[in-house]
């Protein structure tokens, strides 16, 4: 089914989501992925992706405070849902198994 | 200073933002930005952000395709759907209510398009011609010693004067229709039939008015004397096919050459043939005759044909050509112009070609389905604002919701149209089961066809339309209206308003098929009036034979063979049938009126016509056989005639019986003396008075020959005598009618609207009932726990029924008292159109509301004691 297919980078968004905790908006989880993952990220892909996360109903939201640096707007705080944690918890899952089963390259010597 | 951000990516975002997201999203933006600004300066800051800006530019941040709810702007498509699931499922719940709604007004709605057909099919006559509008027919306007009227017969000379005479007359007809006198008999070899539908027409026929040819030259067919032109069935009747040009017939033993076969006449023509002469072959087409008016003409006139001025034109003709003498004594006759369309429903002329209609009827039958239908939607209206009840939490949980009155009204609005759409398509269906029935009764012959024309679906959808709003609008107004907190709190009551008005919508409807009954009932009172009438003459067991020139011949001889066969009871001729008498005559009387003639009706007849028709004598005698002589004689100017007149003439004459015979008389030259006097008999439709009225002897005029049978083995009689007529005529089949029959064929349009007011007053009053019972069985359901309380402390079974009943029994009543004196009055009137008539009376009335009464009680009573059997436990018990 298409709504529970979970892409890599949202993923990340999801768990970073995850870690945020509280403070999960759409600018700090730039900064937090930024941080992590030394990929050069746009703002715009991380709110896609939330709104994205949110229709599929991993992701619910709840208006934050305002800060002065956000020339008095409410941050969007983001929560993973139950829903999200399974599917974080599948996609996990799946790996694990697929690693299990992973037969390592052996490197010849030559 | 802290840096400003720039302002046009901002607007931008904002612009494109929708109004759910901009606050979060432009907080993120802003907060990067400073972020950038302190770590990457400006400059950079501003690139980035423009950057951001330029790809959020994306879908996602439009309107909502998320689950989020959008509370300010709600999608009206979802609304529309609930509202049609609602109506749908309170439909499906309610199947009874449903079932009566939509029965009911498909019932009515079928009845309105059938009325709808009919009248449409009545305006439609004669509007295929091309020139339509500008072709005329001319008529007469007379009056004449003390009788006026109007005719649409005149002289052969009349078209070819005016045509030379005026401009504006661009073209015109004469038709003579020889077969309205007496059928022409048509041999084509041995085959022989008598044709009614027999024209003699001008070659202009077709060029006037519009009857395609399906072969033939329209300009040529009819120039030459003895030609022929057939209807396309009439083609296939005697020939088989339609390739008959060159072929020939024998028209009452002449030959005629067909040269054009044309479309069959359209059902809505006033004017109907089978066969066209071409008009040379008559004799009196060679001259121009002013004084002998037979003949229908029509002319087109040209546009600016100035209608004033021609009939002026007119009648200084006539001056001259009748002389002044004509006129003195206040005598009048003019013509007039009647347009071809109004012919068959405004027509006021009482010999017309062919039976018309008239717009009364158009107006009744409108005004008929006007009712049943009006009754059908206050059907509607009524069980919609009783079931508000129901619906009333449904209302008052939408408005706590915050539903604003004016979409409760179109909610319901559009549960009206719901149904009136079902019901429009049930009476689609209604009416194509019903078209032939339908056909029977009013004598036309229509198809689906005409329901399916772009004008027709117009006219339906328009009705949907107002159907769907009027019955709609009511209930949906009522239902809009309910205030929430007091349907909620349960507390509810229906309004006293709103039961009055359904009261009165129960009266209306009662008082609209009150009337239809009482008009049933007036209409067969006078229709048995009628047919039991004493005419004056004995109708019964009498045969009707068409004659021509031949026959009257040979008339003694024929009547002489035919006595011999012993249930011949006796044998006679006559110009007329006594049932309608047309012909016109005028008598003088010697030493009486001898400056002014007085206007009669005259009937030319055999010596036996009295006997054979059983007519009273009260002074003189029945013709002798000395007057059969003189009256015969070769020389038509030595004949002797002998009159017979009725009671009326010396009436008007101021004469007594027994003066009277033996008085020298004279009729349109005819010289002779008054010989008998017969009782006054009904020789025109029950709608005229009787007239004055003389018989007279003269065999050249026999047009139909009268034979009395003996009532017993009238079968058998008929076979033997077409034996018999087939060796004295052989040239004539054996075609005949009963006098009765013919008599029944004047009152044709009487019959009909009896039939179909009986139709409709049963319908009237099945819809009135299909709607109180809905009513009834409504009320039931409230009243239950009321009848319940009403059972525990005692009362009886049938105390209930009577209560629950006579509420409803009541308004039956009032509306009779308000639909009585209209139906009365209403038939009054309709009878005031025959001299002879019944007279309203008591019973129509009586029945009337005996027969309302009854049906309401039977309709009522069903629900009523099913209720008031229920087990008050039951009712009491369920926890509501």
């Amino acid at each position: 089914m298409k709504g529970t297919y979970l892409g890599e980078f949202e993923e990340v968004v999801l768990l970073t989501v995850g870690i945020l905790q509280e403070e999960a908006y759409g600018n700090a989880v730039k900064e937090e992925i930024i941080e992590r993952t030394n990929r050069n990220i746009n703002l715009s892909a991380i709110h896609s992706a939330l709104y994205r996360l949110e229709g599929k109903g991993f992701l619910e939201s709840t208006m934050g405070e305002a800060t002065q640096q956000r020339g008095g707007k409410r941050k969007k705080i983001f929560r993973v849902t139950s829903y999200g944690q399974r599917a974080l918890i599948s996609s996990k899952e799946l790996r694990e198994g697929l690693w299990i089963s992973y037969k390592p390259l052996k490197l010849s010597h030559t | 200073m802290k840096p400003f951000l720039p302002i046009w990516p901002t607007k931008l975002i904002s612009w494109w933002c929708d109004i759910d997201y901009r606050e979060e999203v432009l907080g993120d933006l802003e907060e990067e930005f400073y972020q950038s600004v302190e770590v990457n300066g400006v400059k950079s800051a501003k690139r980035q952000y423009w950057w951001t800006v330029l790809k959020s530019l994306r879908p996602y941040l439009r309107k909502s395709s998320h689950q989020i709810q959008n509370y300010n702007n709600p999608n009206p498509i979802d609304m529309f759907k609930n509202y049609f699931k609602i109506a749908i499922r309170s439909m499906v719940k309610q199947k009874l209510y449903a079932g009566i709604n939509v029965m009911g007004l498909g019932i009515g709605l079928a009845c309105c398009l059938l009325i709808g057909l009919f009248v449409n099919h009545e305006l439609s006559y004669d509007n295929f011609h091309e020139n339509a509008d500008n072709t005329y027919r001319v008529g007469v306007d007379y009056s004449y010693n003390g009788t006026s009227g109007k005719m649409a017969m005149t002289p052969t000379a009349l078209l070819p004067s005016i045509q030379r005479e005026f401009e504006s007359v661009e073209n015109g007809v004469r038709v003579f229709s020889i077969g309205m006198f007496s059928p022409v008999a048509i041999q084509n070899g041995e085959d022989q039939y008598q044709e009614e539908g027999f024209l003699y027409v001008d070659s202009t026929f077709f060029d006037v008015l519009t009857f395609p040819l399906i072969s033939g030259d329209p300009a040529k067919a009819l120039t030459e004397p003895n030609s022929l032109v057939l209807s396309e069935s009439t083609a296939q009747k005697y020939f088989g096919s339609l390739d008959v040009i060159g072929k020939s017939l024998s028209v009452n033993n002449k030959e005629f050459l067909v040269t054009g076969v044309a479309k069959d006449v359209p059902d809505n023509s006033h004017l109907t043939f089978d066969i066209l002469a071409s008009f040379s072959s008559l004799l009196s087409a060679k001259k121009e005759i002013w004084r002998n008016a037979n003949y229908t003409t029509y002319v087109r006139l040209n546009d600016s044909a100035d209608m004033t001025q021609l009939s002026k034109g007119m009648d200084d003709n006539i001056r001259e050509v009748m002389g002044e003498e004509f006129f003195a004594g206040g005598n009048e006759f003019s013509y007039y112009f009647k347009p071809i369309k109004e012919i068959h429903l405004r027509s006021e002329i009482e010999a017309e070609l062919e039976p018309q209609s008239s717009i009364k009827y158009v107006y009744i039958f409108s005004l008929i389905g006007l009712m049943i239908l009006t009754i059908a939607c206050v059907n509607y209206m009524n069980l919609a604002t009783a079931r508000s009840v129901d619906r009333g939490r449904e209302v008052g949980m939408r408005k706590v919701l915050g539903a604003v009155r004016k979409q409760l009204f179109y909610q319901f609005i559009g549960e009206s149209f719901v149904i009136t759409i079902s019901a429009i398509l049930i009476s689609i269906l209604l009416v194509n089961f019903l078209l032939s029935p339908f056909n029977l009764l009013t004598g036309k012959v229509l198809n689906m066809g005409a329901v399916f024309t772009p004008m027709f679906l117009l006219a339906i959808l328009v009705i949907m339309l107002v159907v769907g709003f009027l019955a709609g609008a009511y209930p949906a107004l009522v239902l809009s209206g309910f205030k929430p907190a007091q349907v909620l709190k349960g507390s509810f009551k229906m309004a006293g308003s709103g039961a009055w008005i359904r009261k009165g919508l129960v009266v209306f409807q009662f008082g609209i098929s009150i009337f239809l009954i009482i008009g049933t009932i007036v209409i067969y009172k006078q229709l048995n009036f009628m047919s039991d009438k004493k005419l004056g003459y004995t109708k019964e067991n009498v045969l009707v034979l068409p004659m021509d020139k031949k026959m009257s011949a040979d008339f003694e001889i024929i009547k002489g063979e035919l006595l011999r066969d012993q249930e011949v009871i006796n044998v006679s001729a006559g110009s007329d049938s006594p049932v309608e008498v047309v012909g016109g005559y005028s008598i003088r009387v010697n030493g009486l009126n001898e400056e002014n003639s007085l206007s009669i009706n005259a009937v030319i007849v055999d010596r036996d016509f009295v006997n054979t028709l059983e007519m009273e004598l009260i002074a003189g005698t029945d013709f002798t056989d000395s007057d059969f002589e003189l009256s015969t004689l070769e020389n038509e100017d030595d004949r002797q005639h002998a009159f017979i007149v009725n009671e009326e003439l010396l009436e008007q004459l101021f004469i007594s019986t027994d003066e009277a015979v033996g008085m020298k008389a004279e009729i349109n030259g005819r010289k002779g003396e008054i010989r008998g006097v017969v009782k006054n008999f009904h020789f025109a439709p029950l709608h005229r008075k009787i007239n004055a009225l003389a018989m007279f002897i003269e065999p050249e005029q026999y047009n139909l020959m009268l034979i009395k049978l003996n009532s017993t083995g009238i079968s058998q009689t008929l076979d033997r005598l077409e034996g018999t007529w087939k060796e004295l005529v052989p040239h004539r089949p054996f075609e005949y009618e009963f006098l009765d029959q013919e008599y029944d064929r004047l009152y044709q349009a009487e019959q009909r609207l009896g039939k179909i007011f009986t139709v409709f007053a049963t319908l009237a009053i099945v819809i009135a009932c299909l709607g109180l019972f809905g009513l009834v069985s409504f009320t039931a359901i409230q009243r239950a726990k009321e009848i319940g309380v009403r059972k525990v402390l005692g009362a009886s079974v049938s105390g209930l029924v009577v209560m629950i009943s006579s509420d409803f029994a009541k308004l039956v009543l009032v509306s009779f008292v308000i639909a009585a004196p209209l139906g009365y009055y209403a038939m009054n009137s309709w009878l005031l159109a025959f001299e002879y008539r019944v007279n309203v009376g008591m019973f129509p009335i009586l029945a009337s509301v005996i027969i309302a009464v009854l049906i309401a009680f039977i309709t009522i009573s069903f629900q009523a004691i099913k209720s008031a059997l229920l087990n008050p436990a039951e009712v009491l018990r369920s926890g509501e």
